[in-house]
């Protein structure tokens, strides 16, 4: 489905990545929809401790600098718990507040690493 | 391959996070998580800890709960694993060496209980750790302060606080906020009733730190939420103090992290905000440090003189001018960090090797970087064993931070258990490597080990003590814990999010059932 069909149809896509950059999901979600909520609905590894109340950083995400630029300022409360998210970079947000919107079509979303030891993240755990 | 069959001491956020992500790992595994708390309730600081103003915090909660429903995770509260019999008559006394025969692996999931003291300050009626307020406003059910008794003394004007952390901003928060305004909150209804006592006769909290604004331990909410206090105005902090502070003047070096200047600028907004009309104010001092204190006479205007001497950087270091200065007070409350408990690996390091494990300097169990595997004196990996969260780091940080640890022990605990199954198989090397290698090395001596092949109980199955204690009420399981939850909800005045039980109460309650 090229781009305009996608948002004539008010479908957003957003592409998932891991915090390598590998790509792991791209699913299409609808205006006002946020990135948390998007995760948990297509089993994607992103946490969300506080449930999008604003009070962790749990839900950590990076955009792709371009995503970044069209959204609103992050609010106060959400920098003062940016500030304590691991690996924080220039285009980091609270997944839970970033609301999609037609013009993030396309958006990459990288999660940070889901624990802060590279080592046993890259276990694959095998099904018994 | 042998099973996994984890025992975890302490049922707090770390040890729920980690049963969490071992059933993500493992979604068709047949494993056991066995949590064990030596409360009654589940949760550990998430409910004995985060402050009442706070709920959103403890939205964490329904994850832990999504995770007890699954079988392979079971809670038992009141078991108390430490090698001293517990205080209390309450919880299950079961020494870790009783336990470990049933399980495969062990997790220290313990936290940081202790806290730390100042030296100069002993406790009194008139100084005491933070933690007793926390433990008194949380109803923590070892608590001093068993209700309606308060641990602020009558007609208290003045408090200092020492220490310039999260915990020490959540007591002045606390009581520098209307007792109306808290009381639909999650503190009980005796402490609201204390607290407007308090509230009568309290004018000024002082919030004392040794170092400057680049090293305060509080975060930006915290800050924000001080100077956005409506009954309480922020005393200005020295305009050169500040600019000393940002300017890297202290003797310090480097430029401000992110956190650091939106904490300076929180500072400075307060110290400009103007609140004529309150009649409450508190300080945020720095560069002082606390030497002593004394008892003044009954007639005197304030209870407590104490001594604050001037401080100073030197070559990184904080150190005394020699400029003493003493401060009227009512109270002092020290929040100074905290530590985790070496009691529960025993009582005598001479004979007990698992105290070895206890790293005294830093305050928590020694752990290897990243992944929580739990080391030796000399620095040898104790296979099976493994500490998260502050038991195993140390206790600084939030809950994510936490999280993100326990994702790292649970993938380490999974890696191991699969790289001896994988040995076990391709090597034929015996499960007792697994266990009891020091043991072999005649160090390991007052400790059973744990169990290398079927524990004991078989996979299901904790210590017989444990399935006693659950069919006679004194073990809580998870379910009986969401009733009394449930019920502490219900009993509440209406809009107040709950009313905490006592564990008597809970008893009567489950007893019903």
């Amino acid at each position: 489905m090229g781009r305009e069909d996608s948002t004539r149809l008010s479908l957003i896509k957003i592409h998932f990545q891991d915090a390598k950059g590998t790509p792991i999901k791209t699913i299409e979600g609808r205006e006002g929809d946020n990135i948390l909520d998007l995760a948990h609905e297509y089993d994607i590894d992103l946490e969300g401790a506080c449930e999008g109340s604003v009070a962790c950083s749990t839900c950590h995400v990076i955009l792709d600098p371009a995503s970044y630029d069209k959204l609103p300022e992050p609010e106060d409360d959400e920098n003062d718990m940016l500030d304590m998210a691991f690996g924080l970079t220039d285009t980091s947000r609270l997944g839970c507040q970033v609301k999609l919107t037609p013009d993030l079509n396309g958006a990459v979303v990288k999660l940070p690493s889901a624990t802060r030891n590279m080592f046993v993240d890259g276990v694959k755990p095998t099904k018994h | 391959m042998p099973p996994l069959k984890l025992a975890v001491v302490g049922g707090g956020p770390s040890a729920f996070y980690v049963a969490s992500r071992l059933l993500h790992l493992l979604p068709h595994t047949d494993f056991r998580v066995h949590i064990y708390d030596r409360l009654w309730a589940p949760h550990g600081l998430v409910r004995y800890g985060v402050a009442p103003d706070h709920p959103e915090v403890k939205n964490c909660t329904h994850k832990f709960d999504v995770a007890a429903t699954d079988p392979r995770i079971r809670f038992f509260g009141n078991v108390d694993v430490a090698a001293s019999p517990a205080l209390d008559t309450t919880s299950l006394s079961l020494p870790l060496e009783t336990l470990l025969p049933y399980y495969t692996h062990l997790l220290f999931a313990t936290g940081g209980p202790m806290p730390r003291v100042h030296p100069r300050l002993e406790r009194s009626k008139y100084c005491i750790p933070a933690l007793d307020l926390v433990h008194w406003y949380t109803m923590h059910p070892r608590s001093k302060y068993p209700p309606p008794v308060s641990p602020i003394p009558e007609n208290t004007k003045h408090i200092t606080v020492i220490g310039h952390g999260n915990v020490s901003l959540d007591i002045a928060r606390l009581l520098l906020t209307s007792p109306k305004t808290l009381a639909p909150m999650d503190i009980p209804s005796h402490v609201i009733r204390s607290l407007e006592e308090t509230w009568r006769s309290l004018r000024h909290i002082s919030i004392v730190g040794r170092r400057g604004p680049r090293d305060v331990r509080f975060t930006a909410k915290e800050v924000r939420e001080m100077t956005s206090l409506t009954d309480a105005r922020m005393v200005p902090i020295p305009t050169d103090l500040m600019q000393a502070a940002e300017q890297g003047g202290d003797a310090e070096s480097g430029g401000l992290s992110r956190q650091q200047s939106r904490i300076m600028k929180l500072l400075k907004e307060g110290s400009k905000k103007v609140q004529p009309d309150v009649t409450k104010s508190f300080s945020v001092d720095f560069w002082r440090s606390p030497i002593g204190y004394n008892i003044t006479p009954p007639s005197a205007d304030r209870r407590v003189s104490l001594q604050l001497e001037g401080t100073k950087l030197e070559e990184g270091r904080v150190i005394g001018t020699g400029k003493v200065d003493e401060l009227k007070t009512d109270l002092i409350v020290t929040s100074l960090g905290y530590e985790s408990d070496p009691s529960l690996l025993g009582t005598d390091a001479s004979t007990s090797n698992t105290l070895q494990w206890f790293d005294e300097s830093e305050g928590h169990i020694r752990t290897a970087p990243g992944g929580g595997r739990v080391l030796s004196r000399e620095g040898h990996v104790i296979p099976n064993v493994y500490a998260s969260g502050w038991a195993g780091r140390g206790a600084r940080g939030v809950l994510a931070g936490t999280l993100l640890d326990a994702n790292d022990v649970a993938a380490t605990i999974v890696q191991d258990w699969q790289d001896q199954g994988n040995r076990t198989a391709s090597d034929s090397i015996k499960g007792d490597e697994v266990g009891s290698t020091t043991l072999a090395n005649g160090t390991f001596t007052t400790l059973a080990p744990l169990a290398t092949s079927t524990p004991a109980g078989g996979l299901d199955a904790p210590p017989p003590a444990v399935q006693t204690s659950v069919q006679d009420g004194r073990i809580v399981t998870y379910e009986a814990w969401q009733r009394a939850e449930e019920a502490e909800r219900k009993r509440a005045a209406e809009g107040k999010e709950r009313e905490r039980m006592r564990w008597e109460e809970v008893q009567e309650l489950l007893k019903k059932d």
